[in-house]
């Protein structure tokens, strides 16, 4: 049997451990540079604050109703995410670690009841070991355990743990789910199946099998076949490689000049290279773009994109060279730049690099003992310690974030402090 | 804290996982604020306990705004 447990409103949950009075109060987390609303206390649902609302929208709402407003702080939640897994693997036997909140879970409890127990000790010691509280689905599918989860999470008498593996009750939560709620079925899946008279996942679940196919492919056969209690996702318990590695960022504000945007592109750039490193591999081409803000109807318009292919590599000071040497010729003078980016292409592990003649190796060598150190001092004295010149000075781009917490389990100088008295 | 050994600066180890138990050192949430203090449950009723003769004894009423956020294991000073 598997489980679908996840973190509630997660990064509400993350603010609170460390700010506990705000508990039963209303919350809510913006995006990158303070933009919109990604995510909110059940609190701040029920007073109507809509997801992905931009803020200067409902900014009076906010401030009417009291609503306690953060700033993303991605370090803390990747260190509780953490955390919160960490306790899962502790305690069940595979664990899949889906999404920053959400983990896929192989049970071991033989039936119902002991499934259950075990579901409801393990919320248990989530929320006491990290203070997070989660909801757990169980059933024989991984799509059937989403919907087990959501079906927990609005019950209020499920208490937070729900399993849906008997027939007649899977039957009746299926009925009363639509179908564009599935998990892999996407907005536009969704009106096509509406459009053929599918409106309910029970209704998925009874469709013709060959129709299913024929229409929706095998992924759509898939979901069906996993509606039935057949698995066919199984467990993902190492995460497969990435075959794209992308690093994008709106600006704190808008850029006009290009020094600052070639900073950006650097810093973003040395993102995407810490992660094609630590996934031990090469890339051979990427795409470097900007543009200016499609939203701000009244300011002229201009995006710029350029594909570069070289030989495969992982060294940055040479990755950020052709980047911002590729994209010098396209950017336009006066054009305000709201975000700008990279992706890198073509990844190959480190292994399958194939020398060439004329490499000069000790020269590859130097660069790869140079990265390794430049890796080493930022893993011990915090990131960007060690960093290209180039993305060293950020005052005109680095992010808006007004309203962020401290990094109180990342950062020594911002731990919580107890008084003594 | 002074006769539980804990000064002021100290660097406290928290382990939120242990059991709460009586007489146990604990970070509590107490009113929006972590506050360090012995937890102590008797006859009377249930205590925070300063150990500091200059504070007194906080008593945990039932509408206290008031939680046990973890056990302190260690202490870690500079010198």
């Amino acid at each position: 049997m598997l489980a679908l447990a996840d973190c509630n409103n997660f990064y509400v949950s993350c603010e609170r451990v460390f700010r506990p009075e705000l508990e039963n109060r209303p919350v809510v987390v913006l995006s990158n540079n303070d933009g919109c609303i990604i995510a909110r206390s059940n609190e701040s649902k029920a007073l109507g604050i809509p997801m992905g609302a931009p803020v200067f929208q409902i900014e009076e709402q906010l401030r009417r109703q009291q609503i306690h407003i953060f700033s993303s702080n991605y370090p803390l939640y990747g260190d509780m995410s953490d955390r919160v897994m960490n306790t899962f693997e502790a305690s069940v036997p595979q664990v899949e670690r889906y999404s920053i909140d959400e983990a896929f879970l192989e049970l071991s409890g033989c039936n119902e009841e002991e499934r259950l127990s075990e579901c409801r000790e393990l919320k248990a010691r989530v929320r006491r070991h990290t203070g997070i509280p989660v909801s757990i689905g169980i059933a024989p599918t991984k799509t059937l355990a989403k919907v087990a989860n959501h079906h927990a999470k609005r019950h209020p008498d499920c208490n937070g743990v729900f399993e849906l593996s008997d027939e007649r009750k899977r039957d009746e939560v299926l009925g009363a789910t639509g179908v564009e709620e599935l998990w892999g079925i996407g907005r536009r899946t969704g009106i096509k199946l509406r459009r053929a008279g599918i409106t309910t996942a029970l209704e998925l679940q009874r469709a013709d099998i060959t129709w299913v196919r024929r229409e929706f492919t095998v992924t759509g056969m898939r979901t069906v076949l996993e509606l039935r209690g057949e698995p066919c996702i199984e467990l993902e318990t190492a995460p497969p490689a990435k075959q794209t590695i992308c690093s994008a960022k709106s600006f704190g504000q808008l850029i006009q000049e290009w020094d600052p945007l070639a900073s950006a592109l650097t810093a973003y750039l040395t993102q995407a290279v810490d992660k094609l490193r630590r996934q031990q591999a090469l890339t051979s081409a990427m795409q470097v773009f900007a543009h200016t803000n499609r939203h701000r109807r009244d300011d002229p318009q201009h995006a710029c994109s350029v594909l570069l292919e070289f030989p495969p590599t992982d060294y940055l000071p040479e990755l950020a060279r052709r980047a911002v040497e590729g994209l010098r010729p396209h950017f336009r003078e006066g054009m305000r730049y709201q975000k700008a980016g990279v992706l890198l292409l073509q990844l190959i592990p480190r292994s399958h690099r194939v020398g060439h003649l004329w490499d000069d190796l000790e020269q590859l060598e130097k660069q790869d003992a140079l990265m390794s150190v430049m890796e080493q001092v930022n893993r011990r004295w915090g990131r960007r310690t060690l960093n290209l010149a180039s993305a060293q000075d950020t005052r005109q781009w680095r992010m808006r974030q007004h309203r962020r917490s401290p990094g109180y389990t990342t950062c020594w100088s911002e731990i919580p402090v107890a008084q003594t008295g | 804290m002074m006769e539980a050994g804990i000064y002021d600066q100290d660097l406290l180890v928290v382990d939120r996982s242990i059991e709460k138990r009586n007489h146990r050192v604990v970070i509590a949430t107490l009113n929006g604020e972590f506050t360090v203090k012995r937890l102590v449950q008797d006859e009377e009723g249930i205590f925070l306990v300063a150990e500091n003769p200059e504070f007194d004894n906080i008593p945990i009423r039932v509408d206290s705004d008031f939680s046990i956020w973890g056990v302190v294991t260690h202490i870690i000073r500079e010198v």
